[in-house]
């Protein structure tokens, strides 16, 4: 492959694009910045000519080594950042285009403020935006780590605190356009492009068609990161979740949503980890015997455990941008975060006097809250849910000082309702007798907390995965999901193994190999190596 | 110890947003709030009360829907709460609104110390609280980073200047203007705001105040807001692309074409 203005060869100025988030650290001999589908569809068409795989990127937030390269051609997708267009269907629903580069953040930022680029825009799309007003729309899908690019966000299938009201994102995708292997496009809406029963005829835009047989097994019902596999399935939904390994996404179609017009959070401690199970339950519309019932459902619930918070006040001593966060109370153990939404706000004391009933019943007290009811005060407790992966990072990065290996180990495996105690006590059992450091904390509101292991040396590490890889046993009998949001990339690909088994882990390969033949497309991601040895790549 | 607390309502983001088809400012759907520097006058107002007791008093003055951030200041352990309403204030400009405060801070008899945020994020002036306390003929400190000690008798803070800082110790009655590195604002409770809703909110009129008319609202305003415009950003980004070598020569080329070097 040649340098060229669009394709350049891999130097030191691009080390920042070889590892994401998770600090996955990878290797590349190409870098690829395309401006728009045109530039990308080239990219990808010199890649199959040349045989060089290539790794698509966002905006590199990811925790599981996904956009982190193995090898060939580093694809970012950082400048197609660009709000394209809006439409509105007969039912009045708003739907925005956006390419994939972009981040969350900018585009609540543009519908919050009502501030867009409309250069290049069709005349239909002015006219839509003329009818909306700042702040009247959002998109809902809420990852802890807002500069997530949307192409990221759709490559994992990212939830996020609000899913438990709204969904993961693929429910707020309603079309792609997608690039797939040999450069050719595919535009695919839901509703419209389906699969018959198992059978796949993927129309793409040069006329032609990619036919297809779906595996015969349908993927956890449990969320869903990773690939997703149902008969009679919506196309789109092929290339959501399964992280860049079946096409590049080049453009979105959002569904977007009337936004809630009052937001309000409360953060409640407890003085166990039972108590604060039993809260979440009560919230959930499950109280406990005795507890009552809280008439409103939570738009998001997160859980912080007590060594999150004490590893947060310990940063706080040495970061100055957390001296801004909130006093802890004497004597916490550990926090919940909930989100409650409302059209009326006069309907809120009404519903904080059935939260302080709720409290008081699980063990909480109503004076050891804190409450947030406009956008300056959520920002605060957002900062503080932030201030956890924020510090993780840096203990991460500190680690790596003396052991170049670490990663970020964080898990996202969920479960149903049924089974979260049992897993929330496996989860500590087994920590609580590994001797590392860990914390827990994050959506609990879907059954998906995040525990993670800060390794400080390689045995740490190693030792970290073996209980990730105990938990992916446990969880995969219980029928749950081995990454709810994060996608498996390359830290959890073993896991993932685990989740669909050798055979089905075979077929999804087929089902792979018929999109991308030379296995060009996410090296490394989602399928282990034991899948794609025999001088086969994933 | 008797403390009076300031606070206006403002809007929650300063941002003057253009609706960009039709270019004109937009003005729906802007949340109000607490003036941020004020939040941390109220938090200090109620530490001051937890190490000194007493009791603190937030006023305001505005339409009727600001008596919300009032409720939203005794949510954070203020006593009670005044709202200055009347369609007389109307239009007032910093020495009318500091002229009407000051009224309703002698009707409500003279506190130990009144404190305000260093400035509205809405008007920037930092003229209010200043004012206020020439109005009352007490002294008064502005920019407060710290306040060290207080007492009944007096206080010595630290205040922050433009060289540095300079500790300050003033008899009271007086009134501080704080600084955001004063404190870190708490959240209220479910309790606090429980409260608040139920508590409450003592207004005033001019008529209550009995003040003159030509002295409050626009007729008792020194001074006209004649336009209002958006700065226009007058610097263009230039954005110098390359290798470091090449990057470096560019740069360097429009630093002496700019004549910086």
């Amino acid at each position: 492959m040649h340098n060229s203005d669009l394709i350049r060869k891999m130097s030191t100025e691009y080390a920042d694009y070889l590892f994401d988030e998770s600090r996955t650290m990878g290797s590349a001999d190409f870098i690829a910045f395309p401006a728009n589908e045109a530039e990308l569809a080239e990219v990808i068409r010199r890649c199959a000519e040349d045989g060089i795989p290539l790794t698509a990127q966002g905006a590199l937030t990811g925790l599981a080594g996904g956009a982190s390269p193995e090898r060939g051609l580093v694809l970012n997708l950082q400048r197609m950042n660009r709000i394209l267009g809006m439409r509105k269907d007969a039912d009045g629903t708003v739907y925005v285009r956006v390419q994939p580069g972009l981040r969350l953040a900018q585009l609540r930022r543009a519908l919050a403020v009502k501030d867009f680029d409309v250069r290049g825009w069709d005349g239909q799309s002015v006219e839509v935006l003329k009818e909306i007003s700042p702040g009247q729309l959002f998109f809902p899908p809420d990852p802890t780590e807002p500069t997530a690019s949307l192409g990221g966000m759709a490559s994992c299938n990212a939830c996020g605190a609000r899913s438990v009201q709204y969904g993961c994102t693929r429910a707020h995708i309603h079309a792609l356009r997608v690039v797939l292997a040999d450069g050719r496009i595919a535009s695919l809406e839901r509703g419209v492009q389906r699969a018959e029963g198992r059978k796949i005829r993927l129309p793409l835009t040069d006329g032609s068609i990619l036919e297809a047989e779906l595996p015969p097994f349908e993927t956890p019902d449990i969320k869903d990161a990773g690939f997703f596999i149902r008969q009679d399935m919506d196309l789109v939904d092929l290339f959501i979740g399964s992280q860049g390994t079946m096409g590049i996404i080049s453009e979105l179609e959002l569904k977007l949503m009337l936004a809630p017009k009052h937001l309000w959070g409360v953060t409640a401690f407890f003085p166990d980890d039972e108590c604060a199970l039993s809260y979440v339950r009560a919230v959930k519309g499950r109280p406990d015997p005795g507890v009552p019932r809280f008439p409103r459902p939570a738009a998001s619930i997160e859980f912080f455990d007590k060594n999150a918070l004490d590893m947060v006040q310990r940063q706080k001593a040495v970061t100055p941008a957390f001296r801004q966060l909130q006093e802890l109370p004497e004597d916490y153990c550990s926090a919940v975060y909930v989100e409650l939404n409302d059209d009326d706000p006069a309907g809120m004391p009404e519903v904080l006097e059935a939260l302080s009933a709720v409290l008081r019943a699980t063990g909480g007290d109503p004076d050891r809250t804190w409450v947030a009811r406009d956008a300056l005060e959520l920002e605060q407790l957002l900062f503080f849910r932030h201030s956890v992966p924020e510090t993780i990072d840096l203990i991460v990065e500190e680690n790596r000082k003396n052991e170049p290996c670490i990663t970020i180990l964080s898990t996202d495996m969920a479960v149903d309702d049924g089974h979260f105690d049992e897993l929330f006590h496996i989860y500590k059992r087994d920590l609580e007798a590994s001797g590392l450091h860990w914390i827990i904390f994050g959506h609990i509101g879907e059954n998906h907390v995040h525990p993670n292991i800060l390794a400080r040396n390689r045995q740490e590490y190693e030792q970290g995965h073996r209980i990730f890889e105990k938990w992916a046993e446990d969880v995969h009998r219980m029928g749950g999901s081995i990454s709810a949001e994060h996608g498996a990339g390359k830290i959890k690909r073993r896991l993932a193994l685990t989740m669909y088994g050798p055979e089905r882990m075979r077929q999804l390969r087929t089902l792979k190999r018929t999109f991308d033949p030379q296995g060009i497309l996410g090296p490394g991601n989602i399928f282990p190596p034991e899948i794609t040895e025999g001088g086969e790549q994933a | 110890m008797k403390i009076h607390v300031c606070v206006k309502q403002v809007p929650a983001s300063n941002e003057t947003l253009l609706d960009p088809v039709t270019h004109t400012i937009i003005r729906e759907g802007t949340q109000s709030i607490l003036n941020p520097f004020d939040a941390y006058a109220v938090e200090e107002a109620v530490r001051i009360k937890a190490r000194c007791g007493g009791t603190v008093t937030a006023f305001t003055m505005g339409i009727p829907a600001a008596e919300g951030i009032l409720r939203r200041v005794i949510a954070v352990g203020a006593d009670d709460a005044v709202l200055l309403t009347d369609r007389a204030f109307a239009g007032s400009d910093t020495l009318a609104t500091a002229r009407t405060l000051a009224a309703a801070i002698r009707k409500k008899g003279m506190p130990d110390l009144i404190l305000c945020g260093k400035m509205a994020t809405d008007g920037d002036t930092a003229q209010v609280g200043p004012m206020l306390a020439e109005c009352l003929s007490i002294p008064h400190i502005s920019d407060v980073a710290e306040i060290e000690s207080v007492n009944e008798e007096k206080c010595t803070v630290r205040k922050m200047t433009d060289d540095g800082y300079v500790r300050l110790e003033v008899r009271l009655p007086a009134l501080l203007t704080v600084l955001k590195e004063i404190n870190i604002p708490r959240l209220p409770s479910v309790s606090g705001v429980l409260r608040g809703e139920k508590a409450g909110v003592g207004r005033m009129t001019r008529e209550d105040l009995g003040i003159d008319p030509e002295t409050t609202g626009l007729k008792g305003s020194a001074t006209r807001v004649v336009s209002t415009e958006r700065p226009v950003p007058a610097r263009e980004t230039v954005w110098i692309e390359g290798t470091p070598e090449a990057q470096a020569g560019q740069l360097k080329a429009l630093l002496r074409e700019e004549k910086i070097c």
